[in-house]
């Protein structure tokens, strides 16, 4: 049985490799062309280095507009889509169907929509990152509401409380912590995101970086993603940094009598009040649409939804080969990443190594992978295989071995290791210590892991057309610039079917792993 | 560990067998445009002129549909693309890439193989000449492109702006998206080829009314048909006399018209193309090749 799985699966990665033409001639021939580029990317341009800095304040003002925006609508909305405190239970089921339905189109198709509505810019990249934050927020949050432990609000319930009291007493108070540290996640995934969103004309650094992707300037390209690679690190550091501190409360016996902790209390309330909507404010400022313009975004919104609800079904085949194309590239990226992570894992988990400096570097590289989001390594694979499915294959692999080669290292590091000593005492090599000490035990949680890269490298390969690197997004890109919205509303419902459904699957699978 | 081994083996035999299957082509050329972003009529309809080129040269063509230029380039320089139908920018970087060849040049309506890009205001903007422009927000078109970004950038910095300094700059990703922005008040000015505003009056009818033109840019070379730097001469040859055959077939030159609006060809040669280096090297861009 066991052995018939892994056939399947190998079965499985040759028929996508054919299907996006994987062709090891091509690949090699174009290797010293790719050679010759990262010869070129090794040139940072240091007098660029200002330029990008300037525009990169715009992206990350973006990114915090947006993780504001965002975590303002969450909230209410993951209140509402809490099964446990949900002030109707229609309303709760029709609030996580929309969560679900939107958190299937991915941020960048957000932003190519509200761009056409709202204009070209930062307003339409702010939206875009509000909309994906604010589920985030929702999903997460009202699953963390959902786990609270029920007695409190039961008793609250039981004294008669209304559910307004029951959320401002009973709730809010104690998710108070888990928001803050939910901003800042929405921050750090904004700030990966926000780079991409110049691509379809959502402002920020992503306009730099397609104007030297045009004029084939890798050297800058090179200098700008060495930036954001840094600025990522900090961001990350900064959110660390700031969910320690939400620990930071004065006791309640640091107070002189009752009235000046309640006098702390209210002046912390009000303070809090002061910032949201000092942030709020700068928020919808950072937008740069006036109301009229915003009125007039709706109004031309509207049509254009209206015509993507009727979708036109003669052009169902062309959504179904680009469906089946996405599949393929997220398939073959997933399993042939999952391969490539496990070296990787290897040589990055701190308890196989004696000497940290081996792991330690090989964190570093498999960090330094996952900074280029995908879209733009697969531009630089054009250069060795040319435009397509290929370019985008190749190009999700190396990012899923980014993530999964940190992920299989930190469940590798979670493994106890008298058992593995055990072993090594028999005289065994580190390679035996590995395929008979580690693997059988790591294999399920490595596979739990594959899955759920699976479901986000679905989405990613829905995106790779927008760049010209295969998949349903090449049909997406060209019928939105040709506004031929009932082909969009066509595409985009073949989209969310197809990651609901896969989403559905792997969940499934996921359930049987553990 | 000989299983594990085994399997891999396996693996790495499946894959590559895999891939050679799929590679097994006959002669084939593979033609690369990217669809006019205002085409009703999309992709289907290329298939009926690569059908028709494919009688023509004796060789199957294979349109590939690529969503921007930089892709057309890349492709030229990878060999995967054999020839394309390329503006003039993107020709200057394939050729200084991999020496890529230009082979015809489009004709435009009027015959002619230049046209020229606008510079359009609202109908009651105080803005009356390029030299109002200061400090005010401006939309190009896509930094790739010549006629919505090249041309005019360089003709500003040539009257003394500093494009990135001097403007709040936007690429508004097509010229239908730039008259738009104009149209809807969110730029003071935008570029576009002459005269978007009437290509695109189905979607913008009341545009000629509601916006008026400042200024026009020299005469840009048009649309190239360009082959890839290792192609040999004999079939470049072959594929410029058949593109040049098939403009005389009324058939043929429906379609050139309705996708490209192309309405014939002339034959040209690097030279035709200098200009556009030099305005290219005007706004720093490396064309120095690898």
């Amino acid at each position: 049985m066991g052995r018939f799985k892994y056939l399947l699966v190998l079965a499985l990665l040759a028929l996508c490799a054919w299907q996006i033409g994987l062709d090891p001639v091509r690949i090699w021939q174009g290797l010293p062309h790719m050679g010759a580029l990262l010869a070129r990317m090794a040139n940072p341009q240091w007098d660029y280095a200002a330029q990008v800095l300037e525009t990169l304040a715009e992206t990350l003002s973006m990114a915090v507009a947006g993780a504001l925006l965002g975590t303002l609508i969450g909230l209410p909305l993951a209140i509402i889509a809490a099964r446990n405190i949900s002030p109707h239970p229609v309303l709760c089921r029709l609030t996580r169907w929309l969560l679900a339905g939107v958190r299937t189109i991915p941020h960048v198709v957000w932003a190519a929509l509200l761009v056409t509505v709202f204009s070209i810019g930062r307003g339409a990249g702010v939206l875009a990152l509000s909309i994906t934050a604010a589920n985030i927020v929702a999903k997460l949050l009202s699953e963390y509401i959902e786990n609270l432990e029920g007695r409190q609000l039961d008793a609250l319930k039981g004294v008669g409380a209304s559910w307004g009291a029951m959320v401002v007493y009973g709730v809010l108070p104690r998710i108070a912590g888990r928001v803050w540290s939910l901003l800042f996640f929405a921050l750090e995934v904004n700030v990966r995101a926000a780079t991409v969103l110049g691509l379809v004309g959502a402002g920020g650094i992503g306009q730099l970086l397609w104007r030297d992707l045009n004029f084939l300037r890798y050297d800058r390209l090179a200098t700008l993603i060495l930036i954001l690679f840094l600025t990522v690190a900090a961001i990350d550091g900064l959110s660390w940094l700031a969910r320690k501190l939400q620990n930071l409360e004065l006791p309640a016996y640091a107070f002189r009598g009752y009235k000046n902790f309640r006098g702390w209390q209210w002046l912390k309330l009000a303070l809090g009040a002061v910032v949201v909507a000092l942030a709020l404010g700068w928020s919808v400022s950072l937008l740069g649409i006036s109301w009229d313009r915003f009125v007039l975004g709706l109004k031309q919104g509207s049509a254009m939804l209206g015509r993507m609800l009727t979708p036109d079904w003669s052009y169902k085949r062309r959504m179904l080969q680009g469906l089946a194309e996405s599949m393929y590239i997220a398939l073959f990226a997933t399993i042939a990443g999952s391969l490539l992570a496990v070296p990787a894992a290897f040589f990055g988990a701190y308890n196989l190594w004696r000497h940290k400096a081996w792991p330690v570097l090989n964190k570093l590289a498999v960090n330094f992978i996952r900074t280029f989001p995908p879209v733009i390594l697969a531009i630089m694979f054009f250069r060795g295989v040319g435009p397509g499915p290929l370019a985008g294959a190749l190009a999700l692999t190396i990012y899923t071995t980014g993530v999964l080669g940190k992920l299989y290292a930190e469940i590798v590091e979670a493994v106890d290791s008298r058992g593995l000593e055990a072993i090594e005492s028999t005289g065994a090599t580190p390679v035996q210590v590995w395929v008979y000490g580690l693997l059988p035990r790591v294999l399920p949680d490595f596979l739990a892991a594959s899955l759920y890269r699976l479901e986000s490298n679905v989405r990613n390969a829905t995106i790779m057309g927008i760049v010209g690197a295969g998949g349903i997004g090449t049909w997406l890109m060209l019928n939105l610039s040709a506004r031929y919205w009932e082909r969009v509303g066509l595409l985009l419902l073949g989209m969310i079917v197809t990651i609901l459904l896969v989403d559905a699957i792997s969940g499934f699978m996921r359930r049987r792993l553990s | 560990m000989k299983k594990t081994a085994l399997l891999l083996a396996v693996l790495m035999a499946v894959t590559l067998i895999a891939g050679c299957f799929g590679q097994q082509k006959e002669e084939e050329l593979v033609m690369a445009f990217v669809p006019m972003k205002d085409a009703e009529s999309l992709v289907e309809s290329v298939e009926p002129l690569a059908e028709l080129l494919s009688q023509e040269l004796g060789i199957k063509v294979k349109p590939f549909t690529a969503v921007n230029y930089v892709a057309v380039v890349e492709g030229l320089g990878s060999g995967q693309v054999d020839f394309g139908f390329i503006p003039p920018f993107s020709y200057v970087l394939a050729n200084s890439e991999s020496n890529a060849q230009v082979v015809l040049s489009a004709l435009r309506k009027d015959g002619s193989a230049t046209y020229k890009a606008q510079y359009v205001v609202g109908a009651d903007s105080e803005i009356n000449s390029l030299e109002d422009l200061a400090g005010k927000k401006i939309a190009f078109v896509d930094p790739a492109s010549t006629s919505g970004y090249l041309y005019p950038a360089a003709q500003l910095i040539g009257l003394g702006y500093d494009i990135d300094k001097d403007f709040q700059t936007i690429y508004a990703g097509g010229h239908d998206k730039a008259l738009q922005a104009v149209l809807n008040g969110d730029v003071d000015m935008a570029v576009m080829f002459a005269d978007a505003r009437q290509r695109y009056a189905a979607d913008f009818p009341a545009a000629m009314e509601e916006t008026r033109i400042i200024g026009y840019t020299e005469p840009i070379p048009s649309v190239s048909i360009t082959v890839r730097g290792d192609m040999d001469a004999e079939m470049s040859e072959r594929i410029a006399s058949a593109l040049l055959a098939i403009a005389e077939d009324p058939e043929a030159l429906a379609i050139l018209k309705e996708l490209f609006d192309i309405h014939g060809f002339v034959r040209a040669t690097d030279k035709d193309y200098q200009i556009v280096r030099e305005v290219a090297e005007a706004l720093d861009v490396d064309l120095t090749g690898e």
